[in-house]
């Protein structure tokens, strides 16, 4: 008990569920918009792509959150923009710009001699690598992010259900689609110091999954997600700082825990 | 597909039915309708407007919609995603497609083929459309529901003068509620009522001896 209540006045532990409470939002609310759009590895790939910015940015010694900003923004409207302008499907282009993201963080890396530690943390989540200069990057950028969503939400799941219908109904489709996929790539790279590289499409994904075993209508989903990815990223940080486990999977863990009771318990007569 | 030498006005207030063969165009053109296409020549006119600034005033139901039954949205959600409506208004749309009130209550995965359809329809009159454009509206629809939503049309279309504009293979619901046909195959090949269109050489010419069994029908 004293562990658990210490751990609340730590100022690391602080200022990851600060940062974990912060990101939660907007995460659940876009898995929401993958989910319907059937992209659920769009998180995947542009973190994974995000890594040739965090690359860049030990390599060149310029904070790597906002080389990864950039580039996951520039990897997210190259996406909209294959995919209004080729005939290729969403997967594809998600693919191509994955593996060619991940190729150019490993150039990068290796002409950084010597062993980086940094990355380790950026790759799987590090709730003590985040600095009072974190969350003053990561705060804001989350809560626009869940604002813009939140006024959005609605034209936005018509551009996601029938693009046709989106644009009789006045929707700048091309601008929107962009501006969905710069959220998410926001999102993304917010939440990688947290969960990590490899972890954080998880909680675009999980959060819907428990959230549908309750939910009965969109807007339930939508905060079913939040809460589940609330309930995820706080329990899985006090767990991960209990039983000495990283972040980002301890998390992950947590929420697929969530998952599997919301299921049982729909199931159950 | 490439469409060539169309020129055709849909009278105002009509039932207009676009017939072809597969790969005639029929999507194509009404694509072109609703400016979702830009022609590489000659301009498409909606009332006097271009497509885009008349969008507020045409209504849109999509070929083909599905949703995945991960997302739980409602009919009622579905309607007012970018409508603002009361539920009276919710109500009096469904029951202009012959559905009942409950219904926007019901997840939209959940729906038959005939029900999404009509929620669709519903859906595009809530937006107080002048023409309503359906590119094959029954496709998944038994024949007692495609008689019964074409009795919906042209229900909507005579309280509330709408243009309706209806992409159809079947055709002996052209020869029963088209007011206006435009036989399309490439290009426009005939425009004219049901009567004229079934009974054409070109009709013949697309559609073999199987146009004169429409024929036929129409006069039964």
């Amino acid at each position: 008990m004293e562990l658990f209540l210490e751990l609340f006045t730590l100022p690391f532990m602080q200022r990851a569920l600060i940062a974990g409470i912060a990101t939660a939002v907007p995460l659940a609310m876009l898995g929401v918009f993958v989910t319907a759009k059937g992209i659920a590895f769009f998180g995947d790939g542009i973190a994974h792509a995000s890594l040739a910015g965090i690359a860049l940015g030990l390599l060149i010694g310029v904070s790597p959150l906002w080389c990864a900003l950039a580039v996951a923004v520039v990897f997210a409207l190259a996406l909209a923009l294959l995919e209004e302008k080729s005939r290729l499907k969403s997967d594809t282009t998600l693919a191509l710009l994955f593996t060619v993201g991940f190729a150019v963080a490993i150039v990068l890396l290796s002409m950084d001699q010597g062993f980086q530690p940094d990355i380790m943390s950026y790759l799987f989540g590090n709730i003590l690598t985040i600095s009072s200069a974190d969350l003053l990057f990561i705060v804001p950028f989350a809560g626009v992010c869940a604002l813009i969503l939140l006024a959005l939400q609605r034209r936005m799941m018509l551009l996601v259900l029938n693009r046709e219908m989106a644009w009789l109904a006045g929707i700048p489709v091309a601008a929107t689609h962009a501006l969905l996929y710069t959220l998410l790539a926001i999102t993304v790279v917010v939440a990688v110091k947290l969960l990590g590289v490899v972890l954080v499409s998880a909680l675009l994904v999980i959060p819907v999954v428990a959230a549908r075993q309750w939910a009965r209508s969109l807007q339930s989903l939508f905060a079913w997600s939040v809460v589940f990815a609330e309930l995820a990223v706080i329990g899985g940080l006090i767990a991960s700082y209990m039983l000495d486990l990283p972040s980002g999977a301890t998390i992950v863990l947590t929420g697929a825990l969530l998952a599997g009771i919301a299921f049982v318990l729909r199931l159950r007569p | 597909m490439i469409l060539e030498s169309i020129s055709v006005a849909i009278p105002e207030g009509s039932m207009t039915m676009i017939i072809g063969p597969n790969g005639a165009g029929k999507t194509t053109l009404i694509r072109l309708i609703l400016g979702l296409l830009t022609p590489t020549s000659g301009t498409v006119l909606i009332a006097g407007m271009s497509p885009a600034q008349a969008r507020s005033k045409v209504g849109y139901v999509p070929q083909r919609f599905a949703v995945d039954a991960t997302i739980p949205i409602t009919v009622s959600e579905f309607l007012t995603l970018t409508y603002t409506a009361t539920a009276v208004e919710i109500k009096g749309a469904l029951a202009e497609v012959g559905l009942a009130a409950s219904i926007a209550r019901a997840q939209l995965a959940t729906l038959s083929g005939g029900q999404l359809q009509r929620v669709l329809i519903a859906r595009a009159i809530l937006g107080r459309p002048e023409i309503l454009v359906l590119d094959e509206p029954v496709s998944n629809v038994d024949a007692g529901g495609t008689r019964s939503i074409y009795d919906h049309l042209e229900h909507l279309r005579d309280t509330h003068n709408m243009t309706i504009i209806v992409v159809s293979h079947e055709m002996d619901i052209v020869s029963r509620y088209a007011s206006f046909v435009v036989c399309v195959n490439r290009s426009i090949l005939c425009t004219g009522t049901a009567h004229e269109v079934l009974k054409s050489e070109a009709m013949h010419h697309v559609y073999g001896e199987g146009a004169k069994h429409f024929h036929h029908h129409e006069h039964s």
